[in-house]
């Protein structure tokens, strides 16, 4: 199940120390809509650019980009594929699955993406937060001994459950990449904030300024055909501004 | 005197004056071909699409020459044409180009290749004399092409990497200035070599209004100046530098040499090796001409007693051999440079055709070039060859024992 | 031309001279403390068999060698305390040298052969051509003056050493066996002019011969043997 850092409604149960019951439990995405449509807001220094999500099921997601300059184009996500729709191409264009939209961060990264089924839960500790604070911490191995980031820690809140971050590391143990979920309300985090070690450019701060759910055409995600795409409407407006 | 002793042995004068000449000829060649190999290196590099100034946002070139590292920056010179138009006019100006350098990926059927793009205006470049080797098809057309109608040149080694062919249709991605992307077709209009095997894997090349359209951007990377003549680089640049501080945004012009760090190196590397031909035929012509003149001197030791005797002093007489070393020097120089200038003449009638340098990829006609200086640098160095060369047996001839040389057979 | 009565100090003058050369492992003793003096306008013929130190003596006298005891003084001038450069100079000035093998340049003809003496002591052009062709023409070999040694028989050659010994005016001519090259009649006719320059010119001439023809017409003999002088005899005035 995927989720874009969204609505996760956290059993408040006692605490678990089974780590796959920790592990789906703490799921960021777990309670997450299986499809709907928001708009983001990526953050990095003085610069922000946003963007339209629409996404469906577990594997597919379209990003419309929002900026001016970026007009009729479009980032398609069909399971491990993502493509660039462009006005200027008559076929959308193969990326890599790593590309860093607008440099700040992977769509993944973005959207919170995280798949509790591709990692292994191999262990889970108690250990205390910088303030003093009780902390779980879920080790996961990847099941994919071929992934980019084969180890990764989960670290939620007994009690609620509630996904502090997520750390990715690369098979030497070097951190790569630090998701922190934030700006909890109605049991979903709000804020995104992404930080990568390796590209030595400050954290990313994805803040969901609107989301709806609702049906998503499968249209949208037609590789061949852009009607659908052409048809969508108007993009969600920002909290407080009028409708775009 | 010192002439005339010269025709005492004739065949002893002439070999040391065929190994002179030879000499002489040797370092007229190696000069001819050094600058041969200079200049074309230098014009390759110039007119290759490097132009002979490039001006850009000052500090784009600060430890960061290579193509690739400024392929990283966004290009950032706006209102360029009115700058580009105002130096232009400037006298010795052919043209001025603006260029855009960039890179991103580059998809035809199901591969994909990162290339290192340069946009330019093909017709300005034309002007400049800039050429393009075309391997296939043909080169980006003077006009700037309306949408949709974008195309490309592609390095051979790209090409072959993309199996794309002239009239294939590849598309392009690369960051926008904003940060995002965007992809765009192009068609490959022709297959190009820069004469070097690695930049050919990589090379790109688009009319500017194609960069700007991907790009996301009006501005430019920097404008390629072309002058009339390769040595006024400099005059040029200097110059140009009163209009460029008018700009409201830093600027720098920067010479071709600059830019291609790898000229200096190998023509350090020439000069080297020049200095070490040069120091062989240094010793090789002292050795076999020194023992030439000792012999022709301790032949005369009797002669050189009379001398001393009649009141001729040992400088006199040292000098004496030195002189008789110098006229040799000076018609074995003559004809050294004679020689070589006359080879020089039949080896680039000849047209030797010769390999590619390392990295590059097209064959060279050999076309030495010898200037006056080159003649006169020869005679003088026969002759101060020679004149080293006398130096032993006219310390010999001083030291001699007056008595002794008298009595000497 | 009219002789100035020679006068009394020495031109030549050898005090105890010794000299001794290393040949191989052999030590020869060319002179073994000579001593003699020779007057400003003398010719005095230095005889002695072969090998007794002769051309040893007239080396010394001219500054060409080195004494190894002993002193030599011409015109005054110690020539043991005199440095190379002086004694190059002395030559060059006011000694002038006549060899058995004319030791004539080559590659010069009779006249620059002539003219070199000239030019060394920095006699100007037009001067120097001037007083060559008269120094020829008293040594008989003005028509022939252009050619080179090779073009001329063995009596030119040495009529042009003895003018180019003569040019410059020298105090001295030394001569060291200046007829072993040439037959008895062309060797006669350059001692006569040896003896016409002597007596017309005043110049000092120190002949160093075995031949007996010029030994018997020497108006002063100066006996060598074994590197001494065992006699020194004046038959009459020069």
């Amino acid at each position: 199940m995927t989720s874009v850092a969204l609505a996760l409604t956290l059993a408040a149960s006692g605490p678990a120390l089974d780590p796959q019951e920790v592990l789906r439990r703490s799921d960021p995405g777990r309670l997450s809509p299986q499809s709907f449509r928001a708009r983001l807001r990526l953050a990095r220094g003085d610069r922000a650019h946003d963007v339209e999500v629409w996404h469906q099921g577990r594997s597919r997601t379209l990003v419309r980009l929002l900026a001016p300059s970026d007009r009729g184009k479009f980032l398609l996500r069909r399971d491990d594929e993502l493509w660039l729709v462009s006005p200027r191409t008559r076929r959308p264009t193969r990326l890599p699955k790593a590309y860093r939209l607008y440099g700040a961060a992977s769509l993944d990264e973005a959207l919170g993406r995280f798949q509790a089924e591709n990692y292994v839960p191999t262990g889970v500790t108690e250990e205390t937060d910088e303030q003093g604070g009780p902390l779980l911490v879920v080790d996961l191995e990847a099941r994919d001994p071929k992934s980019t980031f084969p180890h990764a820690r989960l670290l939620t809140r007994p009690g609620d459950f509630r996904a502090l971050r997520i750390e990715y590391f690369l098979r030497s143990g070097k951190p790569a990449t630090v998701v922190e979920f934030a700006g909890w309300d109605e049991g979903r985090p709000r804020r995104l904030v992404v930080r990568d070690h390796l590209h030595s450019e400050g954290s990313v701060t994805v803040d969901i300024v609107r989301l709806e759910e609702l049906p998503v055409p499968l249209g949208l995600f037609d590789l061949e055909d852009g009607a659908a795409r052409a048809r969508l409407p108007p993009p969600l407006a920002a909290e407080g501004t009028p409708q775009q | 005197m010192a002439l005339r002793n010269l025709g005492r042995n004739r065949r002893r004068t002439l070999l040391c004056l065929l190994v002179a000449a030879w000499g002489g000829a040797a370092l007229v060649l190696t000069a001819g071909f050094v600058r041969f190999s200079f200049d074309g290196l230098r014009e390759a590099i110039v007119r290759g699409g490097l132009g002979h100034l490039e001006v850009a946002p000052a500090g784009d070139f600060s430890g960061a020459a290579s193509s690739l590292e400024r392929s990283a920056l966004p290009p950032a010179l706006a209102g360029w044409q009115s700058l580009r138009n105002e130096i232009e006019a400037r006298p010795h100006v052919q043209a001025v180009g603006a260029a855009i350098q960039f890179t991103g990926m580059a998809s035809h059927a199901d591969r994909s290749a990162a290339f290192l793009g340069v946009a330019v205006e093909p017709d300005r470049e034309r002007r400049m004399g800039l050429k393009v080797k075309i391997r296939s098809g043909e080169d980006l057309p003077d006009a700037a092409p309306g949408e949709d109608e974008d195309l490309a040149l592609l390095g051979a080694g790209l090409a072959r990497a993309l199996g794309a062919v002239p009239g294939d249709r590849i598309v392009l991605v690369a960051p926008t200035v904003e940060g995002s992307l965007d992809a765009m077709d192009v068609t490959v209009r022709g297959v190009i070599t820069s004469g070097l095997l690695e930049l050919d894997a990589r090379l790109l090349k688009t009319h500017v209004m194609t960069a700007q359209r991907l790009l996301g951007t009006g501005n430019v990377s920097s404008l390629i100046v072309g002058l009339d003549d390769t040595d006024r680089t400099a005059a040029a640049k200097a110059g140009m530098l009163p209009l460029l501080r008018q700009s409201p945004l830093p600027l720098d012009a920067v010479e071709w040499d600059t830019r291609a760090p790898f000229y200096g190196q190998v023509r350090s590397l020439y000069v080297g090796i020049f200095a070490f031909l040069g120091g062989i035929v240094f010793l090789l012509v002292v050795l076999s001409t020194s023992n030439t003149i000792l012999m022709s001197v301790m032949e005369r030791v009797r002669e050189f007693g009379t001398l001393r005797a009649i009141g001729t002093s040992r400088l006199q007489v040292a000098s004496l051999v030195v002189l008789e070393s110098l006229w040799l020097g000076l018609m074995g120089g003559l004809g050294g440079a004679a020689l070589g200038a006359g080879l020089a003449v039949l080896i680039n009638h000849v047209r030797i055709q010769m390999p590619p340098p390392p990295g590059a990829v097209d064959p060279m006609e050999l076309a030495l070039r010898v200037a006056p200086s080159d003649l006169l640098a020869a005679l003088v160095f026969i002759i101060v060859v020679l004149g080293v060369a006398s130096l032993m047996p006219a310390v010999r001839v001083a030291r001699l024992r007056v008595w002794e040389a008298l009595a000497h057979d | 031309m009219t002789v100035d009565a020679p006068t009394t100090t020495p031109l030549f003058e050898a005090r105890n001279l010794t000299k001794a050369y290393r040949q191989g492992d052999t030590v020869v003793e060319a002179l073994r403390g000579v001593d003699f003096a020779i007057r400003s306008g003398e010719l005095v013929v230095v005889a002695g068999p072969s090998g007794c130190g002769k051309t040893t003596l007239l080396n010394l006298l001219g500054g060409l060698d080195e004494a190894d005891q002993g002193h030599v003084r011409f015109a005054g001038t110690d020539l043991a305390t005199c440095p190379e450069s002086g004694r190059t100079l002395l030559r060059r000035r006011q000694l002038g040298f006549v060899f058995q093998s004319f030791n004539l340049v080559p590659v010069l003809s009779a006249f620059e052969n002539v003219e070199y003496g000239l030019w060394l002591v920095g006699v100007p052009k037009a001067e120097r051509g001037r007083r060559v062709d008269e120094i020829l023409a008293v040594v008989g070999l003005g028509e022939r003056s252009r050619r080179r040694p090779a073009q001329l028989s063995g009596g030119e050659r040495q009529r042009v050493a003895l003018a180019r010994a003569l040019v410059h005016d020298p105090l001295a001519v030394l001569a060291d066996e200046p007829t072993a090259s040439l037959d008895s009649r062309t060797g006669t006719t350059i001692v006569d002019l040896f003896a016409r320059m002597n007596r017309e010119k005043g110049t000092t001439f120190v002949l160093a011969t075995h031949d007996p023809a010029i030994i018997d017409r020497a108006p002063r003999r100066l006996l060598l043997c074994d590197g001494l002088v065992v006699g020194d005899e004046r038959i009459g005035p020069s």
